[in-house]
């Protein structure tokens, strides 16, 4: 009897903390949508064709009129998007506005006026909620119909993304409600609290995406340009060890992380130098682990100190220590891109561009290029290429620098005796020093074609015959059934490479 | 190895198999008696050095293998049956008396080795094995003899020669010479028995697939007379190198480039190894036309004895000393070049090591010692720590990169024995010494030395590729020091060799 009583109680709670966090019934249903993608990625190793479609399901959240909020890691490399709404059999067809992968973010379009989109209703976007909120998170049972379960913030950190490698702040939320899907909306006074990204089953936590970081990349992407997250470009260190503070005579009160690298372009390079000591940033004292004390927060790393309030474009205070003295900086905030880094990730797994002549392949070293060897990448790939990306992926001598390599050879006459050679970094073309494909692009356009190419380290130069190369070129598309023998990315406005 | 208790009957048995054998078999020309009275087992008590912990000799093993003996009181056998062996022992079949041996030469390079019995009664009784004049062809029924697992007394199998290839030589890890690839059962024990073909030896056997059946290998005579002629003179001087990679011209677009007229073949050396015998010699771009007056292909072979062999088989017949004659393409006209084959011993080459006692120097609890692939092969493959990953950069690419410039040998952070001292370097671990203190060490013995003079009271340790430093406060590292060794069982600060 007693534990009955007991159970009672449990389920009483429940429904009252319920209550709280989730808006109306009928406002639920008339948000929560199904995203049902088709996507399809470009083929790393032969990149003017694709590798099989596929399909990927999430939700998403009506945030605005005809918009609706999901993860990037859904939509990627999507090909189509359509959404289902709760009970519904109609699909609307979404197009995508914007993805962001450095936040997980993405922000879809849909008809207001299709016919299965009528009722499709925004729901409001929390400006705060408590650091320990109750919250209801919902999703569909197998029946498409809504279910809703209880769950509590637990944890504010900056955390890695679950399908990117890059922190961003994220509330984890206990939750008994197996989540099954990503996109799952997270509700708070009847308010939208944020999304889950990831769910544990085996901990039962759910890595939500906030509502700031969401409301803020909603707007975002509305408006041109799209700002995106800001940084200040610069590696840093935790700085524990007494013996190396006393070394650089960094102060008694355990402040301070040390500058490890500073990225050619960005306002670090411009302010900071590797060795430098932070010891406050933005007007907030930082701790030997990069901790600083968050108005909202609380305790939280300083990667959200750089970005979460503040724009590309402004400048902070920065308190430093370097040869043993203090002295002041401001340094200038620019918009993150993986474009500034010697081996961009390319996480968004966007087209690689890539120039084929004479059955040679040349393309640029990215992390996603390196990854689809396979989980054991690392010891498939050649320890040069491994080392380059361990080591020196933040750190191009200059803006834009690039490692091009000749990714392959596809066999044909015109390149017999080179058909061994793959992975290997590319120095120059036609005589010429290449630091990107932009080079590459530059030079064959300027002399018509891929000539010579010079491998790192091998001292004879590849050569091509030129009468032959029109030819080979026509027989390389055919019996390789090659699309295009090159892809150029536009570039952007304002890209400075 | 496992111990069996042979049956009398059994073994009676095997004896009368093998007398009728004799007659039937082709492999053997000379009676199997007496070839048998050659054939020796080889007890072995090993130790293998522990290069994550140098200062202590590693586990004991005991083993067995073959040997057989070629005259003048050797007795030839693979290198690695006596490598870091701490006690060896030979019997002769049939004789229950163990002798004491002594390893006298070892190629590691080549795993051949050569043993010497003190006692001179050993040899009362027993004949010598002869080796063949040329390699036996595909198809050749062998005869391989020795002492294999699964008992104590002499075994004989019998298959064909299958292939004549070149092929890894795992002994080393990174040396290639030809083999012998016979269908024989070739097992553990087996090691260093005579292949035999009409009586006389035509290879030894030296190493098996795991994963594959009646795929057995043997080290053919051409490498076994090689290594005899290398030892000759009272050393051995292993195998040279020219250290020129070379492409292959088959491509006429870079002939033209090259300037090559169409009547000359060759290949072009288009990376020189400064270790190598051709550095100062050859020049990148030259393109090898001939070696020792033998036409190169552009695919990179030359005719010899009717077959079209790869032009290094050559270098494989040199010894140290020697001259090698190569026609050069250069600057658009031919030249003669001789290459004396007298190339300095190279640290960058990491064949695994034997019997050497490794160095190390410690510092605070962290020990460091050369990067060596036995040192490497300590570390799981598994790890995912970014400096670990990059040790075998360092490895493969030392002398192309020209990361080795400068030093005699990579000083790395090998592990840390945990003491307060050192609490905060674990990302430093696996690191490559840049400097010591303000100094770049060219080895570890110079790394040891900048240890005595810190700077202000610190020491300073950049790595290579890392941006952070290694600071250790030099008087708690000093202070340290004894409890440290105290609590590891560390006997001496550092070794640095001979």
């Amino acid at each position: 009897m007693k534990s009955f009583a007991f159970s009672l109680f449990v389920a009483a709670a429940a429904l009252a903390a319920a209550g709280r966090a989730l808006p109306a019934r009928a406002a639920v249903e008339d948000s929560l949508v199904e995203v049902l993608v088709t996507f399809q990625e470009y083929d790393p190793f032969l990149p003017w064709q694709k590798r099989q479609p596929d399909q990927r399901e999430g939700y998403g959240v009506v945030v605005g009129d005809g918009l609706v909020f999901t993860t990037e890691s859904l939509v990627r490399n999507q090909t189509l998007v359509e959404l289902r709404r709760a009970g519904r059999g109609e699909k609307i067809a979404a197009r995508l506005v914007m993805a962001d992968c450095r936040l997980d973010c993405a922000l879809l379009r849909f008809d207001t006026a299709a016919p299965a989109a009528g009722g499709l209703t925004a729901v409001p976007v929390a400006e705060t909620i408590p650091p320990d909120a109750q919250v209801a998170i919902v999703q569909l049972d197998e029946t498409r119909r809504p279910q809703r379960g209880d769950g509590r913030v637990v944890q504010i950190a900056v955390k890695d993304l679950p399908h990117a490698p890059h922190g961003a702040l994220t509330f984890s939320v206990l939750t008994e409600l197996n989540v099954g899907r990503a996109g799952a909306p997270v509700f708070h006074g009847g308010k939208l609290a944020g999304v889950l990204i990831a769910y544990s089953r085996q901990d039962r936590i759910g890595a939500m995406l906030p509502h700031n970081t969401l409301a803020r990349f909603v707007a975002d992407a509305q408006t041109e340009p799209y700002e995106g997250v800001a940084w200040a470009g610069f590696v840093w260190k935790e700085l524990v060890d007494p013996a190396k503070r006393a070394y650089l005579r960094a102060p008694d009160d355990g402040r301070g992380v040390q500058i490890m690298t500073c990225l050619p372009g960005t306002g670090a390079a411009e302010a900071l130098r590797p060795g430098d000591v932070v010891l406050s940033w933005d007007g907030r004292d930082i701790d030997n682990l990069g901790f600083y004390d968050d108005p909202d927060y609380g305790r939280l790393n300083l990667a959200y100190l750089i970005m979460g309030r503040r724009r590309p474009g402004d400048k902070v205070p920065v308190r430093l220590l370097r040869d043993g003295r203090e002295r002041e900086a401001d340094v200038r905030l620019a918009r993150w891109s993986d474009d500034d880094a010697l081996i961009p990730e390319n996480t968004a797994r966007e087209r690689p561009e890539y120039l084929l002549e004479g059955g040679l392949l040349l393309r640029e070293l990215t992390g996603r290029y390196l990854q689809s060897h396979g989980p054991e990448w690392m010891n498939r790939v050649d320890s040069r290429l491994t080392s380059l990306y361990l080591t020196s992926r933040l750190a191009p001598e200059r803006p834009g620098d690039r490692i091009v390599i000749l990714a392959a050879v596809l066999p044909d006459p015109i390149n017999v005796g080179y058909q061994h050679f793959g992975n290997m970094v590319v120095t120059r073309v036609n005589g010429r020093p290449v630091s990107n494909m932009r080079d590459v692009f530059k030079i064959a356009g300027e002399d018509g074609m891929l000539k010579a190419l010079t491998l790192r380290t091998v001292a004879v130069d590849l050569v091509l015959d030129a009468e032959q190369m029109e030819a080979a070129n026509t027989r390389l598309e055919r019996q390789y059934r090659v699309s295009a023998r090159s892809y150029r990315r536009e570039p952007a406005p304002g890209d400075s490479r | 190895m496992m111990k069996s208790t042979v049956n009398p009957a059994f073994a009676l048995a095997l004896a009368l198999a093998l007398a009728a054998a004799d007659t039937a078999t082709a492999g053997l020309a000379v009676p199997f008696q007496t070839a048998r009275r050659s054939v020796v087992k080889i007890h072995v008590t090993k130790q293998e050095d522990d290069y994550s912990l140098p200062w202590q000799g590693g586990r004991m093993m005991n083993g067995t293998g073959t040997g057989f003996i070629i005259g003048r009181r050797r007795i030839l056998t693979n290198a690695h049956i006596v490598s870091n062996a701490r006690f060896i022992q030979i019997q002769k079949d049939g004789d229950p008396r163990r002798y004491d041996a002594a390893v006298r030469f070892a190629g590691h390079d080549c795993d051949l080795a050569t043993l010497e019995v003190a006692d001179p009664s050993f040899f009362e009784g027993t004949t010598s094995l002869e080796l063949a004049g040329a390699l036996p062809r595909l198809s050749d029924t062998v005869t391989v003899l020795g002492y294999p697992m699964g008992g104590d007394r002499l075994s004989l199998t019998r298959g064909v020669v299958s292939r004549i290839d070149y092929s890894v030589y795992s002994h080393s890890g990174v040396d290639h010479h030809l083999v012998l690839q016979v269908d024989a059962a070739i097992n553990p024990g087996n090691s260093g028995g005579p292949v035999l073909f009409r009586g006389r030896v035509v290879g030894l056997a030296f190493q098996g697939l795991a994963w594959a059946e009646n795929i057995g290998y043997a080290i053919p005579v051409p490498v076994i007379r090689r290594f005899l002629d290398d030892i000759a003179d009272g050393a051995y001087h292993g195998y040279q190198e020219l250290g020129a990679a070379t492409l292959e011209l088959r491509n006429a677009a870079l002939r033209r480039a090259l300037g090559l007229p169409d009547s000359r073949s060759g290949v072009a050396v288009h990376y020189l190894d400064p270790f190598g015998c051709g550095a100062g010699r050859l020049e990148e771009g030259d393109v090898l036309l001939a070696i020792d007056g033998h036409d190169i292909a552009d695919d990179g072979t030359i005719r010899l004895d009717g077959n079209g062999v790869l032009f290094a088989e050559l270098l494989e017949r040199k010894q140290w000393g020697e001259a090698i004659d190569l026609k050069v393409w250069r600057k658009g006209s031919a030249q003669s070049v001789s290459v004396p084959l007298t190339g300095p011993a190279d640290p960058f080459g990491y064949r695994r090591i034997y019997d050497e006692r490794p160095p190390y120097a410690i510092l605070a609890g962290l020990v460091f010692a050369p990067l060596s692939r036995n040192y490497l092969e300590t570390i799981k493959s598994s790890t995912s720590e970014t400096n670990a990953r990059r040790l075998l950069y360092f490895l493969t690419y030392a002398k192309i990169d020209g990361l080795c410039e400068g030093r005699d040998e990579f000083v790395v952070l090998t592990r840390r024995l945990p003491h307060p001292v050192n609490t905060y370097s674990e990302s430093f671990l696996y690191g490559v010494v840049g400097t010591v203190n303000g100094t770049r060490v060219r080895n570890l013995r110079e790394f040891n030395g900048a240890l005595a003079s810190p700077a202000g009271g610190f020491h300073v340790i950049r790595f290579e590729g890392m941006e952070d430093e290694l600071i250790i406060g030099a008087e708690a590292a000093a202070a340290a020091a004894p409890r440290i060794m105290e609590a590891y069982a560390v006997p001496a600060p550092a070794y640095l060799g001979e």
